[in-house]
């Protein structure tokens, strides 16, 4: 979950390298940065640095870091040669080094070996108990050889001892979703808002479960959570307004038979609708008419 | 329900489901399919003229998906076509079970079309596509059952070969469930040649163009029709 | 007395800037031993937990009236729960660490090393400036000071009459100490400032005591009311789209 500022600039730096406008360390280091998942681009602009003597001597002692960031993009794409490659030349320079055999585990992890990868790993656990992203790499492994619940064991363990990473609860979150396990995602998206509570992206990862739990007393701290959304973004969001809109409805139909104390004021609703409207007339008009048919069927 | 169904997906539609597993990677995607229900009563077809891309992130979420479904089917409504049918690509790549989510997902659309099939990405086919010469689309099916527990479906499918689909069908006890079906399956594409368009899309990265829903939520400019990407 | 002294710019040249330039390089020849000299920190189990422990319950204080009540309760029952609470802490354990601190060798040494890094140059450049640049005035603070500061401020020279902001080289010594910490960690990198002064403060108040961190947190936590702050925001979202409707 990346703001959009970020992504913005992320794009607009990956347009300008692709096209041959140089600036691929700076995209690089932006990617490391934002921790983003964009490995063929960062092989192909990492390897050409690499590959140029005049470029990589320029890069002083960010040549090994690169020559990490490299391996990696490496093997998830399966170019496994040249992952190899770099991590022979990494492992000449920084002998006995604890960061190239974890990058070695990662590479068994990568060509499947998963028994010899988690031998690894434990073996460099035992030396040093506290690298976290080793932690990480072994639940990382369960969930790639489908052993979800397994992963889920892991990253709960991990948690319990390095509670303040907030990565690994944003992972716990996206796996409970993806297992229809609500009320944990739940819990999860609660500590990423703890932790960072001007984040609106966990305001509204944290209604939309809400709202897929269902239930009254649920739908409407939802439609209060796309609000601070709302709020938050200064109103751009589309996903927010139409939450809103969502909420409302599904809040009619589930206070149908009760009496009509009509404590939440329809105001909200109107005004997320309006902005929709604009919004959709400025910058998507062929899709207008559906949007009005769809906030008129929803106004049910 | 007594019939037999052949399915019957279009280049177009089935094209866009590949482009869009491909543009993710990483993560599973999903879709709807849209098409109608033609052909004698005989000999009825499944047409599947048209597919949307939908997500690729947080499948499992409720909003953007009830948004999506409502928007489609006014869309769709209005051109005559149903929603037939639902695809997904699951996030690993040697994964074929069927997902929880796929799985809710299919009931519903089942709900309204009792004729509804769900596909599902044959990853390990679509790596090997570019070797052979495989005319088979690379899509594993799942399918309604007729609830009478003895009759088979036959399926006869000339481009078809033998383990290119797997047919999932739905028991009495309400899930969608693999029958193994060797020899003949049920689902073609209509064009002959659409695995070699596929291809040629792959070689020129055209996945990047084409847009889900996901992305239309991001950034409304976006369209989640794709006008312009067979253009 | 009001008057102004001329100063000599040689005192500039071959006082105070020299003078900055070694206390620069001290700094870094001191980082880069230092770095030498770092034993490698395996960071005991019990530490990092409580550390991470802390950051929690500092986010859910922070962040409380962000979450449904309901779900704030139930973490501050997980937090300070008597029997297995996680800031819980009986008293008996509260002693330990500064005993631990003394009786543990390596802990000992390596207070030892880091002292005695900063220990050794400060002395030596000290006497250094006192041996060469004493005795003569080196500099005029631009604003009065009291005559208190005499002393201290105008250590070699000994004549009373001069006005007190007159200083020598030893209360440059002092301000270069102090202030190059900025420019140290500009130069060596934002985490490895030598931040002097916050190691003399650790000094005094000895040692990091978690269990102390633990049971402030409690108390903060069972402080707080938590007042659910999402209703307000339905109102803020309004306002915010009405801005932008209209």
């Amino acid at each position: 979950m990346v703001s959009k500022t970020d992504e913005a600039q992320v794009n607009r730096l990956e347009n300008q390298v692709d096209n041959g406008g140089g600036g691929a360390w700076e995209y690089l280091c932006l990617v490391r940065k934002l921790k983003l998942r964009r490995s063929d681009k960062v092989l192909k602009h990492g390897l050409s640095i690499l590959n140029d003597p005049k470029k990589r001597s320029s890069l002083g002692p960010d040549e090994w870091t690169l020559y990490e960031q490299v391996a990696i993009a490496a093997m998830d794409c399966q170019c496994l040669d040249v992952a190899k490659d770099c991590i022979k030349t990494l492992q000449k320079r920084f002998l006995e080094s604890k960061r190239v055999g974890r990058l070695e585990a990662m590479l068994l992890e990568a060509k499947g070996s998963w028994a010899e990868a988690e031998k690894a790993y434990t073996s460099l656990l035992e030396d040093n108990p506290f690298d976290q992203v080793i932690h990480k790499r072994r639940a990382a492994m369960a969930k790639a050889q489908g052993n979800i619940l397994g992963a889920i064991e892991w990253l709960n363990k991990y948690l319990e001892i390095f509670m303040a990473d907030h990565d690994a609860w944003r992972e716990l979150a996206e796996i409970y979703v993806s297992l229809q396990m609500y009320k944990q995602a739940a819990f999860c998206y609660e500590e990423l808002i703890l932790s960072q509570p001007t984040n609106p992206l966990y305001h509204l990862a944290y209604a939309d479960v809400l709202y897929t739990l269902g239930g009254l007393e649920n739908i409407q701290a939802a439609k209060k959570y796309y609000a601070s959304t709302v709020d938050l973004t200064g109103g751009k969001n589309t996903r927010a307004l139409l939450g809103i809109c969502l909420c409302t409805s599904a809040m009619g139909q589930l206070t149908k038979g009760r009496n009509k104390e009509d404590k939440e004021s329809p105001e909200l609703q109107i005004l997320a609708a309006t902005a929709l409207e604009r919004d959709y007339k400025q910058r998507a008009p062929t899709k207008l008419s559906l949007l009005t048919s769809t906030l008129r069927s929803l106004k049910l | 329900m007594g019939g037999e169904f052949r399915y019957q997906i279009g280049q177009n539609a089935y094209i866009k489901f590949v482009l869009h597993a491909l543009k993710h990677k990483t993560s599973a995607v999903n879709g709807v399919l849209l098409g109608r229900l033609s052909g004698a009563d005989t000999n009825p077809v499944v047409e599947i003229t048209d597919s949307v891309p939908l997500f690729h992130s947080q499948i499992g979420l409720l909003p953007p998906l009830e948004i999506a479904l409502i928007q489609i089917e006014e869309y769709y409504g209005a051109q005559g076509l149903n929603i037939v049918g639902y695809y997904h690509a699951n996030e690993r790549f040697d994964d074929f079970e069927l997902g929880n989510v796929a799985k809710n997902v299919g009931d519903h659309i089942y709900r309204y079309f009792p004729q509804a099939a769900v596909l599902l990405l044959d990853n390990k086919k679509l790596g090997a596509l570019p070797n052979g010469k495989d005319r088979s689309p690379v899509i594993q099916v799942i399918l309604i059952w007729d609830r009478t527990p003895k009759t088979m479906f036959s399926y006869t499918l000339p481009f078809l070969h033998a383990k290119a689909t797997k047919l999932y069908t739905r028991e009495m006890s309400k899930s969608w469930k693999v029958v193994g079906s060797d020899g003949s399956s049920q689902l073609t594409i209509k064009e002959p040649s659409a695995n070699i368009v596929l291809l040629d899309y792959i070689s020129s990265e055209k996945w990047q163009d084409i847009i889900d829903f996901d992305d239309h939520l991001d950034d409304i400019s976006k369209d989640w029709l794709n006008p312009e990407l067979f253009k | 007395m009001a008057e102004d002294l001329v100063l000599d710019t040689a005192i500039r040249d071959w006082v105070l800037i020299p003078l900055s330039v070694v206390m620069v390089l001290i700094g870094v020849l001191r980082y880069f031993v230092s770095k030498l000299m770092r034993s490698s920190q395996s960071p005991d189990a019990k530490i990092v937990k409580e550390g991470q422990i802390i950051i929690r319950a500092r986010n859910l204080r922070a962040g409380a009236n962000f979450i449904p009540p309901k779900s704030f309760r139930a973490r501050r029952v997980y937090f300070s729960n008597e029997e297995n609470g996680l800031l819980y802490v009986p008293k008996g354990q509260a002693q330990n660490a500064q005993a631990q601190m003394f009786s543990d060798p390596n802990m000992a040494m390596d207070m030892m090393k880091k002292n005695l890094s900063m220990i050794i140059p400060q002395t030596l450049t000290f006497a250094w400036v006192n041996f060469f640049f004493s005795g003569f005035v080196a500099a005029k603070i631009p604003f009065p000071l009291t005559q208190r500061f005499r002393s201290m401020l105008q250590n070699g020279i000994d004549l009373s009459t001069v006005d007190v902001s007159y200083v020598s080289s030893r209360s440059w010594y002092f301000l270069n100490l102090f202030g190059l910490r900025g420019l140290f960690s500009l130069i060596l990198g934002e985490e490895n400032a030598m931040d002097d002064t916050q190691r003399m403060m650790q000094m005094s108040g000895f040692g990091f005591d978690p269990t102390k961190g633990l049971s402030a947190e409690k108390d903060g936590l069972d402080i707080v009311q938590h007042e659910w702050a999402l209703p307000k925001f339905e109102q803020r979202a309004e306002a915010v789209l009405r801005k932008l409707v209209s």
